[in-house]
């Protein structure tokens, strides 16, 4: 049975993998999909192909990919684009108001636990002005009155770690 | 042109005028501080306005907002009065406003009173000394806009980022 499943699993994850390398601008790498197809931890949809020219194939999307893999992706390139586009912009107010900022904020009220530990990895990282995100996402503010911003920085990972969200 | 080593093809992609123009990267990479930290000499600050009840780490001074109006009275806090033009005078500090298409404010330069030349924080990025205000101005990519006031004092002191010696004594 398992062997069988297996089998199911390699096969879609073959056809995943021929489906987003013939894809631009789908930054997953189809890979780590793929290896995520063989341990069974997506919830892959039986894969339908329909003819829709006599010459071309169409292969069906993914359902659903697993939400830690896609949600981390999507993040960093996010916070990637962010931190790029936005670094030679003096009024950090128009940095902020970048869609990708705003996207990351958005996510996080969605997903909290998992943005929120995703921003303070990457406040420990980079350093960057991710203390409004984190701020919009918790409704707190760990910094006291008066901080600069390296004081605030810090403030914010002693508040992740004490809470088990930053390691 | 400049022939300083200290040129950077990837602010030239951003800023397309510092390519044929003189200009010198001055620090690395700093989120901690910004233009306006700069042009003030408080390397400990990110000169920001955020509002009433918003996030903390930023600092601005208190009744003022970041109009053109309200950088003009930072400036004055400062004892920069507005002056008619940024060719050097010896003796004489000055800045430069810059505002973007929709006249909000974007940037600030402070002239080197030695040197004549320009010393900006680029956002959150590099120091740079650039030979003049125009070498950031435009609407193309990350460029400010147009220089909108020009302020100025009578020599106070010197503080550039390149000095590292008096950052240090700062912090």
């Amino acid at each position: 049975m398992q062997r069988a499943n297996r089998s199911i699993h390699e096969s879609e994850g073959f056809r995943a993998h021929d489906f987003l390398t013939n894809r631009a601008g789908w930054k997953v790498k189809a890979s780590k999909l793929t290896s995520n197809l063989k341990e069974g931890r997506t919830g892959w949809k039986k894969v339908i192909t329909t003819l829709a020219a006599p010459t071309r194939l169409r292969v069906a999307v993914p359902e659903q990919l697993t939400l830690d893999f896609s949600l981390e992706a999507a993040f960093r390139s996010l916070a990637e684009q962010w931190e790029d586009e936005t670094e030679h912009i003096s009024n950090l107010k128009k940095a902020i108001a970048h869609p990708a900022y705003q996207q990351i904020i958005g996510m996080g009220k969605v997903a909290p636990d998992q943005v929120v530990s995703l921003l303070l990895r990457r406040l420990e990282e980079t350093h960057n002005h991710w203390l409004v995100a984190l701020h919009e996402i918790t409704k707190q503010d760990p910094a006291p009155d008066g901080a600069n911003f390296e004081e605030a920085v810090q403030a914010w990972l002693n508040w992740g770690r004490s809470r088990g969200r930053l390691t | 042109m400049d022939a300083s080593p200290n040129r950077e093809p990837r602010l030239e992609q951003k800023f397309p005028k510092l390519s044929g123009g003189g200009y010198s990267r001055e620090s690395p990479r700093d989120p901690r501080y910004n233009c306006v930290a700069l042009a003030v000499g408080d390397f400990n600050n990110f000169w920001q306005f955020m509002g009433p009840g918003k996030t903390k780490g930023y600092y601005w001074p208190p009744d003022l907002d970041d109009s053109l109006k309200g950088w003009i009275e930072v400036f004055r806090l400062h004892g920069y009065e507005i002056s008619d033009s940024p060719d050097f005078e010896s003796g004489i500090e000055k800045v430069a406003i810059y505002v973007d298409s929709d006249g909000e404010t974007s940037h600030v330069a402070k002239q080197d009173v030695v040197l004549g030349k320009w010393v900006s924080k680029l956002g959150k990025g590099h120091d740079i000394v650039h030979d003049t205000l125009e070498l950031l101005a435009g609407d193309e990519g990350d460029e400010y806009g147009r220089v909108e006031v020009v302020m100025q004092r009578k020599f106070q002191a010197r503080r550039f980022p390149y000095e590292q010696d008096s950052r240090a004594q700062d912090a």
